[in-house]
Formats: C-alpha cells, structure tokens, sequence
C-alpha cells in the first residue's frame, strides 16, 4: 500500500512535469486573440506550407495581453494576432510589437497604423442588428447619434460596453465629436435603459429570442447567424442555406441596418497582428504575417469569417456587400487614435455603463 | 513547543510539511501578486473606483445572488436526499446519479439552454405554446447556478442522511412528535455541518462564477472583475475587485468556521450506528418521483438535449473526430491528474485539520478555501509571474497546469476527506504505532484504506471541475493544448453552437461516466460489508 | 523495588508554556510482572499519564524508563512504535478494514507471513478466540471486541502493556468476569500492565498496586488494601468509597472525635480530621454500658449485610454491620469504633471539612 502510494504520488509529478516540455526552438508559437474556430484550418495550411511546426495559444485579447506583459521578456510567443485594433494600441503602448518592414505593411491597402508595428488582417463594420418583425427600417435613425433619442426602443435595445469593438466605437465617437457629444449620447442611451451583454453573440441570441428589438453589434455576427459561417461550408453551399431560410424558423428574422454614408455606426474597425519584440524568430513571424495578407488567407476570413480583406481584389461571399460599398459607408478614421483607450474607460465607467 | 522542536517536527513529518507548505504557498502567491498590483495604482484613481456607489450595487447584488442559490440549492438537494437515503422508494440509485450528473453540466451550458428554452422563441414556446419571460437578471442566474451546484449539497446531505442515529429520531417520536416534528427539530439540526460544507462550497462557487453571470447578464463581483480584465485590460482596478471579492469570501469563510463550531465531533461508538428505518411513500411516491424527475429534467435533460438539438443542426458537417479526440486526452490528461494531486494535497491539510485542531490549522484549511475564491484568471496570472521568475522550465507546461487546477479546486477535495478523517478514530493509528508502526506507516495502513472512498469522492469532485475549466487552462496550458471545454467555449463564443455541441457532449458523457462508475464503486462497496453481516 | 522495568520519575505535561500542567511531578515504579493501577476521577491527568508512558505525548519535564533505557526525558523521546509499549485503547481500536486475523497479526513483524498468522492464532486462541479469525470486527461483540484487543496487543510480546480504561464500554455482568480472566491472562504470561481507571472497584480488585491521581498529582501510593484501609489525605479516603469524616482533636495515640474517645493509627496532635470506614464501626443496643448514643435515621438491607445511617450530634454517619441485629429507624443505638481512625492530611485546613458520612464517589462517566 505504501508503495502504491508513494509511487502514484511520484508518477503524478513527473508525468505533469514532463508531461509537456516547454517550447521548442524552431516552431512558431502564436497566440491568438481570434477564437480557434475563426483561425484554426488557416494555421493548419500554412503549417503544411511553411512547414514548420506553428502553435496557437487562444485566449482573448485581454487574457493574452495580461499574460503578455506578466510574462515580458520571458514570453514564448512570436506572433501576437488580436481580435480588436484596442489590444493591438495597448500592446504597442506597452512596447511589446516589434517595428515591421515596409514590404510587410505596404501590402494592405489600408488601414495600417503610422507606427508600423502591426499589420492589419481583416476588416468589420460596426452595424445596428434589428428584428424585422418588430422594427421597419424606415423607422431607424439615418444616425447612430440620433439612436439615442428613440424612445420607441427603451429597454429594448442591446449593446456591449465590456466589449472592445464597442469601446472603439466610443473612442472615435469621442475623438470626431467631442468627449461632451459622445458623454451625451451615452447618458442618452443609458436612460434607454439597454440591456447590457458581455459579447455580441448572446447579444444577437437575444435579438433572435424577442429579448430586445435592435443591437448594436458587429456585422458577421449577423452574417454567421444567418449563413452559418463555418469552417467547411464553402458559397456553392449557399444555395441550400437560402431554401432553409424560407422555412418557418425558431426565431425571430434579424436583419442588418447601415446608417447613412460616413456614418460613425458603420465604422470600420480591423483585426490585426504584429510580431513580439521579445520573439527569437522575428523571420518566421513576420513570413507567417506575409501569409496573413496573402490571397488564400485573405479570402479564407471573406469566405469562412465573413469578414472583409484588407488586400483589394479579393473577392467575398455573394451575401456579402461588396467591400467597396462598406467602405463607402464608414467614415474614414486614424485607427491608430483607437489606442486612447483609458479616457473612454473612464467616461464608460462614469456614466455606469462599466 | 519551542522553535526547536517544531522545526524538528516539520522534518519529521515532511510529508506533512510539504503538500502543507505548497498549499499556502500556492494561494498566498496568488493574494501576494494581487496586493502588488493593487499598491501600483494611484491612491486617488483606486479611491473612486473603489469608493463608489457601484461597489455597494455589485457587493449587493452578489450577496444576494449566494444568499439566494444557497436557498435555492437547499430546496433542491434536501428533498433529493432525503428520497434517496431514507425512503424506500425503488430506483434510487438512479435518482442519485441523477442527482450528481448537473456537476458534467458546464454552467455556461446551463446558462445557453435556460435561455434557448424560454422566451417568445424559445423551445417551450415552440413546443408547448407556452410563453415565458426570457430567463435573465437575478432570476436567471439564480435558476442557472442553482440547477449546476446543487449537487455539491445533495451528496454532503446524502452522507450526512445516512450517518444519522435513528435512535434519536425514534426517542424523539416516542416522546410523542410527529414525523414532521421530528424532521424539523431532530434531523435538521443534525444535518447542519453537512449544509455548511455543502453551503460553503456552493458560496464560493457563486462568488467565483461568471460563465452563468455574464450570460444572465447579472451584475456581481466576479462579472466587474471579468469586464475589468476583458475590457479595459485593467489590471490593477481588477485586482483592487479581486482583492474585494476575497475579503468577501474571507467574511464567508469566518462565518462558516464560527457557525461550525462545535458541531463535529468523531464517532465514539465502536461498530457502526444501526442504519435508519427507511420510510414508505405509499401515494406520496409519485409526488417523489415527479420532485426527482421534474430536478432531473430541469439539470440534466434540459442542457443534454439542448446540446443534442445543437447538434441535430449540424449533423450534416459530421463528427470531429480527430479534434474530439485530441480534445478528451487533453482534458483528461490534464483532469486526471489534477484530481490526484489535489485529493493529495488536500489530505495532509485536512488531515491537520482534524487531528491536529488548533486555530493554525484550522487557518490551513481555510486558506485552501481561499484558493478557491480567487477569481482564476488573478489565479493564473499570478502564476505566471511566479513561475517565470521561480521556476521558468515549467512555465507553460502541463505541470504547471495540473498544478493550477490541483491548488485552485483544492476546497473541493478537502471537504470529503475531512468528513471520512473523522470517521477513522485517531485512537487507530496510535494504536499502529504502539503496534511498531512509524507514524506514516500507521496512517498508511490504517487511516488511508478508511478514508480511501473520501479521496474518491474528492478526485470525482475536483476532475468535474477540471473538465469545465476556462480561465486557467487559457492562461497556463501549454500552447496548443485544448481542452473539450475551450473548445466548447470558443465556438459557443462564435455563435457556432452546432460545432460546439459534440465537445459539450463528450464533456458530459465522459463526466457522466466518471460518476457512474464511482457510485458503482460505492455501491458494491457498501454491499461487500453489509454482505458480512 | 530492585529493578523495576518501568520507571516514572517527576513526570510533568503542560499542553501549552503558560498552562498550568496537566501532570505534575508524578513518579512511581512497575516491577517486573506487577500490574500497577493509576486511579483517579476523570480529568485528574491519569490518561495523560498513560500516554507519555506510551510516547503519544511529549513530557516537559521528568523522564520515563523502561528497563533502565530512558524513553523520554530532557532532549530525549523514544518514538511509540520503538517503546516495545502495547496499549489497550478505551475503545479498542480495532482496524474496521482489516480481518480479526490481520488485526492481530498487524504488530508481527518478524518471520514470514505463515509465521506471523500463527502467532496472530495462537494469541486469539489465548483469549479464547479461535475460530473468529475471519471476521470483521465491527460485527463481534464488546467483550469479543476487548479481547481482539488485547490478543492484539499480547501477540509482539511488549515489555509492558497499558491499558486505558479496558473495561469501561463493557456491561457490568460482562465487566467483572472479563477483568477476572483478564488478571489470570497476564499475570499466567508474567506480563507488566499499567491501567487506568475512575471505577474503584476494578482498581482494587484488578491491580496488585495502584496510586490515586488528583488534579495531576498522585496523593497516594500503595497496595489495594493498603490505600483501602489507610488513605493518606482526605481525597483518597473519599475516591475509594464511602467512609466517615470525625473532625477530632487529637491527642498522642488518641483521639477526641464525635463518636466518643478513638485510637489513632499514627500519633497526632490538635485539630485533625480522621477517616472511619463504616464497616470499622458497629452498632450496639443502647442497654451496654458508655459509648456514643445515636438515633438510626435509615437503613438499606444489601443482602450480605446492612448499612445504616445513625445520626449523631446533627451529623450523619454511615455504619456497614453484618445482619445479625435489625434496628429500625427512629431506634436509639451506641455506635462503637472497631479500628483506629486514619488520620488524614489534608491540603485544606481540616475545620473546613464537617464530620459525616462522605457522599458516594463520583458516579460513573
């Protein structure tokens, strides 16, 4: 019995400890704010081609951030790909991405910040969710600014203060008007008494169960609830997709509403990633960053994400407007102000809504 | 016991002294970092962010949310326990599986189904016509967390159900008290240390949760914490929150030890209490087994045939089974031997605890209750700091990891292996000691095959947990590690619930398993010695 | 007292430096094959006792020996599993996982495992167990339970055995017939036992020497009929059954005392109080001639013999006669000392204490 014991105890130890060893040198280790599902099948192409061994820490931006500036100079990570353009400014501010060459950055189209340090990946639009049975479009205000004076909709609007692409949208609300326009709006909206979310997918769940009439989300979380959106369906599926909306459905029809042209309701926002100055393999970061803005991986996040290319030319879904058309309809903006984080914060947290 | 003494007691009792030492090292690391990161803030920014209206709301709303799972779970678990120990009702070793099984249930799950189900599109609208009010707020949450926790009451009542000495009960009735008197005024007072410990548990649960929380949308401590870290990637007014939500706890935990005690005491009969009398329902049993079913559809049905209808939406894509498999052996390889290690570690602690009372060890105890507490992405970040500075060949590695899971779900284990130590009269090992054995060979041969069954329990109770698990396992898994639950989430996340739905699944089923064969054990274990009669 | 093989010299035990002690400055020596009594009401430290003899406990000041090989002193403490010390526990401490058989075979360490479960046998067969091997021992009874016990505490042949209140979980018929059988086991193996009791009776009747324990002190050493028949203070007189109080002034050999002039077994002078067992007094009718007069207030018929409460100068005495005579109640009689008194010290002064019959011991826990 003893000896059953102690050895189990032994065995225990050693098996966890060696269980895993650390990292190995000559792989890529990224870490990955973009869920596993929005990114694995395109890491596991690019594995085969590079090949090099590639490994992906997913967590969110936030957690992977912490970690990052926990760990510092320890860190294994090469590659930090973040899901929101605020975690790539914080990281920046912090001084963990390393500066990229111009080859790299000059290959997007837009959106790259002054500073070089990260490249953009993909793009979204900021949009108002609605369910069509309870709201006419005609009813909707042609500005996110006037959303707040629509008392029609108290207690049934739906937003996510706690969720960076909201908290963007804040930021340049705030930097395009003023911190008193964007205070007003938000104490407007507040007295609407909104139903708060911590992100947008109960959000839109919510919106399909009548829970709340119009949400302000991002525009492929409508797009995925409505056309799937997932790893393995392709656009010739689409067809099938379109007869299956035709039948009565268990819930309510969500449709998407664009505010006016260059409105800030429809603002772009982007997804990013950036190399770690701590990495020992900046050559390899920055090739896996080269193959982000390649063709294949571009119209992977158009075709699999429902999300919009940087690199021109790239062509997405069908159900998909055109990129030139939602770039048209958002206001053209300096994301890298987005950094400014920490007066949004405080006005967010000032008017109770963190 | 001068300083000599004790350090030579420390050396003679290393096997003691070590799990002892790495259990508070490993909570107070934790609290340590939190402390350092709230000194960083400015005094005059922490004071209005702490000094605010908004801490009075969440302290509330928290408090009240515990307040109210506890009674929620109470109403629960004490009718279950009750029909399935000390009625004759048949079937009631599937009523107790069925009893355990919301622990396989992860609560976000809990969370998605409640809120698929109800509502003007959910199921029960569908199907039955019937409209009720989306599931949220206080009330949601509260449904939520107390249909996924229960059990952690259920099976304390169950052992305590069985423990009880009809003698007192029958006394009580011969003095001329009815059955419901004598429920109230014996039995229930009786069941008291069970419902702190399951109580305790449940508590700290709920301070801890936000999977249900932040789906219900209910504002407490730990749902501020989580928005703190998420959205502001705020790491000091987050540990300011944490460092809230433990005094909160250590207020629990104070309370539990001042209610507590006097109310344990070891069994000083020799042989075994004569069990009860159990009673027969006659009509009433229907009314038991819909109570029974009606618990069991509401915590276990519900969220499996949530998942199942999931899954029925896209079949069509077929199973993952590469993934699937990738995911369950890193679960469990990970799961597993958490629940050693803590059952382990929670042994020599509780063991303190026990033998050894005095208000120091009673605080060990305690401490691990703490570890508990700690909202688990403080927990991991904390480690990370330490590990990298201390220990940096196991950063990252599955070591640490397991170790993480084994510290932070330690409070699980410690509570049935405190309760089998004071079935195993400490008069056994002196009495192996008088016999020649050292005092680790006596509590090996004579205190360890006792309180075997307790470590099982323990292992069950912290290897569920494990499975679940989010924060810590994003944080500290080795990179490309994932688990069934990380998956589940992250789909789940990504509005893919058809994806999500087959990991969901397997956690349950293999969680299911896990506890099926672990009453199994119970069972014939219990029918091998009543078979010596 | 030549070569005792076991010695307990000034033992002391506090549980904390600031507490006062639990035992103090206790000695008292074991010879080889005696079984020694510890005896006292519960509380007065006789456990603690057993278990720094035993090696449980750490002792703060004074030493333990066993054969002249200190066990625990300053900057000694042989650990309990080398004493070669078995112990009896109160309640047995039998191993619920483990078979009558391998209980008892658990202390057997040398020989093979064959050897060992033979002399796991043999030991049951000595307490008259053969055939029990088998079975669990939550499901025999006490008496059974006892001497599984025992056989397991036999089987390794320790130097000296401790028993802690053995017979006190058995029933009272059981109770003395185990402790007869008991004495013949170990005094028939020559074994050396130390218990401890708070019942009287099975001090007396079960040890060859026993000492009387109070407040973590033994107030007297010596054998049954020795400590019986002459207690040396007050509380000793009272512990080992009923006896009368006479507050007396004394006077050389003799005594003043309420029952009239007394001989003394020790000479003394002043004011002292002296112990008178009820069966050294008797009862006689009023018609002889001096003697103490005193009316019979009760009488309890106890088959073999009488005990009568008399009352005398308002104070109560309690008088045990062979049944001979009968009295009723309201009869006058002269009480007449067969014995001479005890005289007692007293730790408090002895005009506190009134003359009378003393209450009945403590009862049972």
């Amino acid at each position: 019995m003893k000896r059953l014991f102690s050895l189990s105890l032994v065995l225990t130890l050693v098996l966890s400890l060696l269980g895993c060893g650390g990292s190995e040198q000559d792989e890529l280790v990224i870490y990955s704010g973009r869920s596993k599902p929005l990114v694995d099948s395109l890491v596991q192409k690019y594995q085969e081609q590079a090949d090099m061994p590639v490994r992906v820490k997913y967590g969110t931006d936030a957690q992977l951030l912490a970690a990052l500036q926990e760990e510092g100079e320890q860190t294994p990570a090469d590659v930090f790909w973040a899901n929101t353009t605020g975690a790539l400014g914080n990281a920046v501010n912090n001084d963990l991405l390393a500066s990229l060459p111009e080859d790299l950055t000059g290959r997007a189209d837009r959106f790259v910040p002054s500073n070089q340090r990260w490249i953009p990946v993909t793009t979204r639009f900021r949009v108002l969710a609605y369910n069509s049975d309870a709201v006419a479009p005609e009813d909707l205000p042609a500005s996110v600014l006037d959303l707040s004076q629509q008392s029609q909709f108290e207690g049934r609007v739906g937003w996510t203060p706690a969720y960076s692409s909201f908290q963007d949208f804040v930021t340049a609300l705030r930097l395009t008007t003023s911190p008193d326009t964007a205070r007003t709006w938000l104490t407007e909206m507040q007295d609407l008494n909104p139903k708060s979310y911590t992100s947008n997918t109960p959000m839109v769940r919510a919106l399909e169960a009548g829970e709340i009439d119009v949400a302000l989300t991002n525009h492929y979380y409508v797009l995925r609830l409505k056309h799937g959106g997932a790893e393995g369906e392709y656009e010739g599926d689409e067809e099938g997709e379109e007869e299956e909306e035709a039948a009565p459905r268990a819930s309510a029809p969500v449709e998407m509403y664009h505010f006016e042209d260059g409105d800030l309701g429809n603002l772009a926002l982007v997804t990013g990633a950036g190399a770690l100055q701590a990495s020992d393999q900046s050559e390899a970061a920055q090739q896996f960053l080269q193959f982000l803005l390649s063709e294949q991986a571009q119209s992977f996040a158009a075709t699999q994400v429902n999300e919009y290319p940087v690199v021109s030319g790239t062509p997405v879904p069908d159900y998909m407007m055109p990129a030139e058309e939602a770039l048209r309809l958002s206001p053209t903006f300096d994301l890298q102000r987005l950094q400014e984080m920490d007066p949004t914060l405080e006005l967010l947290r000032d008017v109770g809504a963190l | 016991m001068t300083i000599a003494e004790a350090l030579h007691t420390i050396r003679d009792r290393w096997y003691v002294a070590i799990p002892v030492a790495v259990v508070v090292g490993g909570v107070l690391i934790p609290l340590a970092y939190l402390l350092l990161r709230a000194l960083r803030a400015e005094p005059g920014t922490l004071w209005d962010l702490v000094v605010r209206w908004r801490t009075v709301r969440l302290l509330g709303n928290t408090v009240g949310l515990t307040v109210g799972v506890l009674v929620g779970t109470s109403l629960l678990a004490v009718p279950l326990a009750w029909l399935t120990t000390r009625t004759a009702l048949p079937g009631r070793q599937v009523l107790t599986l069925l009893g355990v099984l919301p622990l396989a249930v992860p609560g976000y799950v809990m969370a998605y189904a409640l809120l698929a189900t109800t509502g003007e599109y959910g199921t029960l609208a569908q199907t039955l016509g019937l409209v009720v009010p989306r599931l949220s707020g206080y009330t949601g949450a509260l449904i939520a967390l107390s249909l996924s926790t229960f059990p952690y009451l259920f099976l304390n009542l169950r052992t305590a159900f069985q423990g009880l000495d009809p003698a007192l009960e029958e006394s009580a009735q011969a003095l001329g008290h009815t059955r419901w008197q004598v429920f109230v005024q014996i039995v229930l007072p009786q069941l008291r240390p069970a419902f702190l410990a399951g109580g305790l548990l449940i508590a700290l649960h709920v301070l801890g949760d936000f999977g249900v929380v932040s789906l219900m949308r209910y504002d407490t401590f730990s749902y501020a914490l989580y928005i703190q870290y998420a959205a502001s990637y705020d790491r000091i007014y987050a540990a300011c929150l944490a460092l809230m939500l433990l005094i909160l706890t250590g207020a629990i935990l104070v309370l539990e030890a001042r209610l507590l005690r006097g109310l344990l005491y070891h069994r000083t009969e020799s042989g075994a209490a004569r069990s009860a009398t159990q009673h027969r329902l006659g009509s009433w049993r229907w009314a038991g087994y819909a109570f029974a079913l009606g618990v069991a559809g509401l915590s276990v049905v519900l969220p499996a045939g949530t998942v199942g209808y999931w899954m029925a939406d896209s079949a069509a894509m077929g199973m993952p089974w590469t993934g699937l498999g990738t995911a369950l052996w890193d679960s469990v390889r990970a799961s597993a031997p958490a629940a050693v290690l803590a059952a382990l570690l929670a042994l020599p602690v509780a063991y303190l605890g026990v033998r050894h009372g005095s208000s120091w060890t009673r605080g060990v105890e305690r401490i691990a209750y703490l570890g508990y507490a700690t909202p688990p992405l403080a927990f991991a970040l904390a480690l990370i700091v330490f590990s990298l500075g201390a220990v940096p060949f196991a950063y990252q590695t599955l070591g640490l990891l397991v170790m993480a899971y084994a510290l932070h779900f330690m409070a699980e284990a410690v509570g049935p292996v405190r309760s089998a130590l004071y079935q195993a009269p400490p008069h056994l090992e002196e009495a192996a000691r008088s016999l020649g054995r050292s005092p680790l060979g006596a509590f090996l041969s004579v205190t360890f095959p006792l309180v075997r069954r307790g470590l099982l329990v323990s292992m069950a109770f912290v290897f569920l947990s494990a499975m679940k698990e989010l924060p810590l396992t994003f944080l500290l898994a080795p990179v490309g590690f994932e688990t069934l639950a990380l998956n589940t989430w992250s789909y789940a996340e990504e509005a893919m619930f058809g994806q999500a739905a087959p990991y969901a699944l397997t956690i349950m089923f293999v969680s299911a398993l896990f506890v099926g064969v672990l009453l199994l054990r119970e069972r014939t274990g219990r029918r091998a010695a009543s078979a010596q009669t | 007292m030549s070569n005792p093989i076991l010695s307990v010299q000034d033992l002391t035990k506090r549980f904390s430096p600031d507490a006062p002690p639990v035992v103090h400055d206790v000695s008292f020596d074991v010879e080889d094959g005696e079984i020694f009594a510890i005896l006292g009401p519960s509380g007065c430290g006789k456990t603690t006792t057993l278990r720094c003899i035993a090696g449980f406990e750490r002792v703060s000041g004074g030493s333990v020996s066993l054969r002249g090989e200190r066990l625990s002193g300053p900057g000694v403490h042989v650990s309990p599993e080398r004493r070669k010390i078995g112990i009896v526990f109160q309640n047995y401490a039998l191993f619920p996982h483990l078979t009558v058989l391998d209980n008892v075979a658990f202390g057997l360490n040398e020989g093979t495992v064959a050897d060992q479960r033979d002399r796991a046998r043999e030991a049951l067969e000595m307490v008259g167990l053969g055939g029990f091997e088998d079975r669990q021992p939550q499901h025999l009874s006490g008496g059974q339970q006892q001497r599984v016990a025992l056989a397991r505490t036999l089987a390794p042949a320790p130097d000296l055995i401790l028993l802690d209140e053995p017979f006190s979980n058995l029933d009272a018929l059981l109770r003395q017939e185990t402790r007869q059988e008991v004495r013949e086991l170990l005094k028939s193996k020559g074994m050396s036992a130390v218990f401890v009791t708070h019942n009287q009776e099975e001090a007396l009747s079960f040890a060859d020497r026993l000492a009387v324990m109070r407040g973590g002190q033994i107030d007297q050493i010596g054998a049954p009929e020795d400590v019986y028949y002459r207690p040396r203070t007050l509380f000793v007189a009272q512990f080992l059954g009923r006896t009368n109080l006479l507050l007396s002034q004394a006077a050389g050999s003799e005594a003043d005392t309420p029952l009239g002039t007394v001989g003394l077994n020790r000479d003394a002078k002043g004011t002292v109080l002296v112990s008178m067992r009820p069966e050294h007094l008797a009862l006689e009718a009023p018609d002889a001639s001096g003697g103490t007069r005193a009316t019979v207030v009760g009488r309890s018929f106890k088959g073999h013999d009488i005990t009568y409460r008399v009352c005398c100068h308002g104070n109560e005495y309690l008088v045990h006669t062979d049944n001979r005579h009968l009295y009723e109640p309201g009869d006058t009689v002269v009480v007449r000392p067969l014995e001479p008194a005890v005289v007692l010290e007293s730790r408090s002064t002895p005009a506190e204490v009134p003359s009378g019959a003393t209450p009945e011991p403590e009862p049972e826990e």
